[in-house]
């Protein structure tokens, strides 16, 4: 699929006017929604229903570093769920290399779909040595022991695991050692997508560098897709290429390049976000002007009318708690879901 | 960056080379525990002896001597002889028979079904209300109360008190089984295999089941302890293994009128059972350690 079948699809704009052939979309979901019922206790009725995801679109495409920002809470991990195939959507379409996928989850394969965790050490089987934890996904779709054994040596070479480590057990592994065999497991299988839910919050600073080194390496070797899912600015700063800031769920801006979120925020949100995160240079920002947002995250059984943001959001008029504002292109490749931004940026 | 990354290799060989000194065979573990080499030894000689107790018994079990009546031990008799001059060293060795085999069959019928049960309602949970209300109803009875109120109905037999101890045990290793899988299939390792398509099996053999396993076998031999006492406890009672069956608690039972002049009729069987018990309890614990790869490399600190 190139860039103008894509761009006639008027429920998702494109980067218009870049005048470039767009890579392939890996995936593209259309206004997704996932609604979790809560229950009641024994013979209660259902209590609510929580929105973890409300009516989210976006799309991913070759060779894209996508990263997904927001507060604890707002849904970026279901959303990375659901995105990944793992979670049935509620409501909405995913469509994978074009295809759409039905509710099925069962429908993606190692081969297309893979994920990196948070939790480090709980995603490794403690009774497994690393070559077979390694090694699972090529079982799964049932290759034979030589694939596997000749895969596993060589992604564990690449990962930056000397082969000693191959009949290791993830206990005698350091964090940043048990992650890289994650990130080994996931790349074996040559994944089109692989999302990384918090794949560096566990982890120490100076190991953080490393992984993220190690994913970028490997990006450009096996020209893999990311879909990074985390709370933490700095470092999509830094890796991504496109940024998704998540409100609510909601997704309430988008920037491609992803630099065009930090250079001019234009989501009160956004603009929050940044103004709460201390950035390395002391002259960029002065601790005493950081503007922290006021209030906390509502509750998402009960979300606010109109726009989500309007409870904190300094701007707040009589539209924004009536209406919900509409995603709007402001300039090419960067939306937003905000009443008063201008085509000016204001 | 590249210095730093030579320095990273170095750090990564020499580190995996310790980790190949640390690592250990599961059975050296166990075996630097005495006690556990001393419960083992114990209890493989008891099953030895049961299995050749023709051969290795010096008299017939049944055999009565009555002019040897009440001979305290000493050589000809090494543990004395009862009432009816039977050698009570002969009767403890075919006893074994009984008690080791009827708690070895009820350990591995109840570990086997038990396991499945425990498994499978873990996993759906459809099947889990329906199991674990007939292990609710199993478990209501007391577990002696619960195999006495089965043998009178069954009438004595040694395999009657194999079924009624099955039902006993099996319910009580469901739920334990139920437990752990409940807790293991929260864990990230299950959603991660889930979310690489592993088909249900795949998780419950492969992940599920291996990281259940060492609490179910200390429970295993809590359980082997378990089941020598109660079918020590149904034949004392008198409705265990018949009369011309030996066992531990028949022994036991039948020395209980003499214990005043002949000691040796319910001390000796008390004892075998005493040690035999506390035997799989201490193994239970070194099995415990070996079952957890984290302890190989720390039970030598």
């Amino acid at each position: 699929m190139n860039r103008n079948e894509a761009a006639t699809n008027q429920d998702i704009p494109t980067a218009e006017g870049t005048g470039t052939m767009l890579p392939p979309e890996i995936l593209k979901i259309i206004d997704i929604k996932k609604h979790f019922q809560l229950k009641g206790g024994f013979l209660s009725r259902s209590k609510g229903i929580l929105k973890a995801v409300d009516g989210v679109s976006l799309q991913i495409r070759k060779g894209d570093i996508f990263g997904l920002a927001g507060e604890s809470g707002c849904g970026k991990t279901t959303l990375g769920y659901v995105a990944g195939g793992i979670l049935p959507q509620t409501e909405g379409t995913i469509h994978f290399e074009g295809q759409p996928i039905d509710d099925r989850s069962g429908k993606l394969t190692v081969r297309d779909v893979q994920f990196i965790f948070q939790d480090i050490s709980g995603a490794l089987n403690p009774k497994w040595m690393i070559k077979d934890i390694i090694a699972e996904p090529l079982a799964i779709i049932g290759e034979t022991a030589q694939v596997r054994r000749e895969k596993t040596e060589r992604f564990m070479k690449e990962v930056g695991l000397t082969l000693e480590y191959l009949d290791a057990y993830p206990h005698e592994l350091s964090g940043g050692q048990r992650q890289r065999v994650s990130i080994a497991r996931a790349m074996v299988t040559n994944p089109k997508l692989i999302v990384c839910d918090e794949p560096f919050s566990a982890l120490d600073v100076s190991v953080q560098a490393q992984i993220i080194s190690l994913l970028i390496k490997l990006k450009r070797q096996f020209d893999l897709t990311y879909l990074i899912i985390s709370h933490d600015l700095a470092l999509l700063q830094y890796i991504c290429n496109v940024l998704a800031v998540m409100y609510l769920g909601e997704i309430v801006e988008e920037a491609v390049p992803a630099e065009k979120l930090f250079t001019n925020p234009l989501h009160p949100y956004s603009q929050g976000l940044l103004g709460s995160f201390l950035f390395a240079d002391p002259n960029k920002q002065r601790i005493d002007a950081i503007e922290i947002l006021a209030g906390e995250v509502p509750n998402p059984i009960l979300p606010p009318q109109g726009c989500r943001f309007h409870p904190r959001c300094k701007h707040c008029r009589d539209i924004c708690r009536k209406e919900k504002p509409v995603m709007r292109e402001i300039d090419p490749g960067h939306r937003v879901a905000c009443h008063f931004v201008q085509h000016d940026g204001s | 960056m590249n210095h730093a990354a030579t320095h990273l290799e170095d750090m990564k060989t020499t580190e995996a080379k310790t980790v190949k000194k640390r690592r250990e065979s599961g059975v050296k573990v166990l075996f630097r525990n005495p006690l556990a080499i001393l419960s083992f030894l114990y209890l493989t000689g008891t099953g030895l002896m049961a299995v050749f107790a023709p051969w290795v018994a010096p008299y017939d079990p049944n055999y009565m001597d009555i002019d040897a009546r009440f001979t305290a031990p000493g050589l000809q008799h090494w543990l004395g002889t009862d009432h009816l001059g039977r050698d009570v060293l002969s009767r403890m060795i075919h006893g074994a028979r009984t008690t080791m085999g009827v708690s070895v069959a009820v350990v591995i019928l109840s570990a086997f079904v038990g396991t499945s049960l425990g498994l499978i309602s873990g996993f759906f949970r459809r099947a889990d209300e329906i199991i674990m209300r007939v292990t609710d109803l199993l478990m209501a009875f007391p577990p002696l109360v619960g195999a006495l109120a089965v043998m009178a109905f069954l009438g004595p037999g040694v395999e009657n008190i194999v079924l009624a101890l099955f039902l006993v045990m099996v319910p009580r290793v469901a739920r334990i089984t139920r437990g752990e899988t409940l807790v293991l299939r929260e864990m990230t390792f299950i959603k991660a295999a889930q979310m690489m398509k592993a088909g249900t099996g795949r998780i419950i053999f492969r992940h599920i089941l291996p990281n259940a396993m060492s609490p179910l076998v200390v429970y295993f031999t809590l359980l082997f302890a378990g089941t020598i006492m109660a079918e020590a406890g149904l034949s004392f009672l008198g409705i265990g293994s018949p009369p011309e069956v030996p066992s531990w608690g028949i022994v036991l039972s039948e020395g209980r009128y003499y214990m005043r002049n002949a000691w040796w009729l319910t001390v000796m069987p008390g004892l075998a059972i005493f040690i035999a018990v506390l035997s799989c309890n201490l193994l239970g614990d070194g099995i415990r350690d070996v079952g957890d790869p984290r302890q190989y490399g720390r039970a030598r600190k």
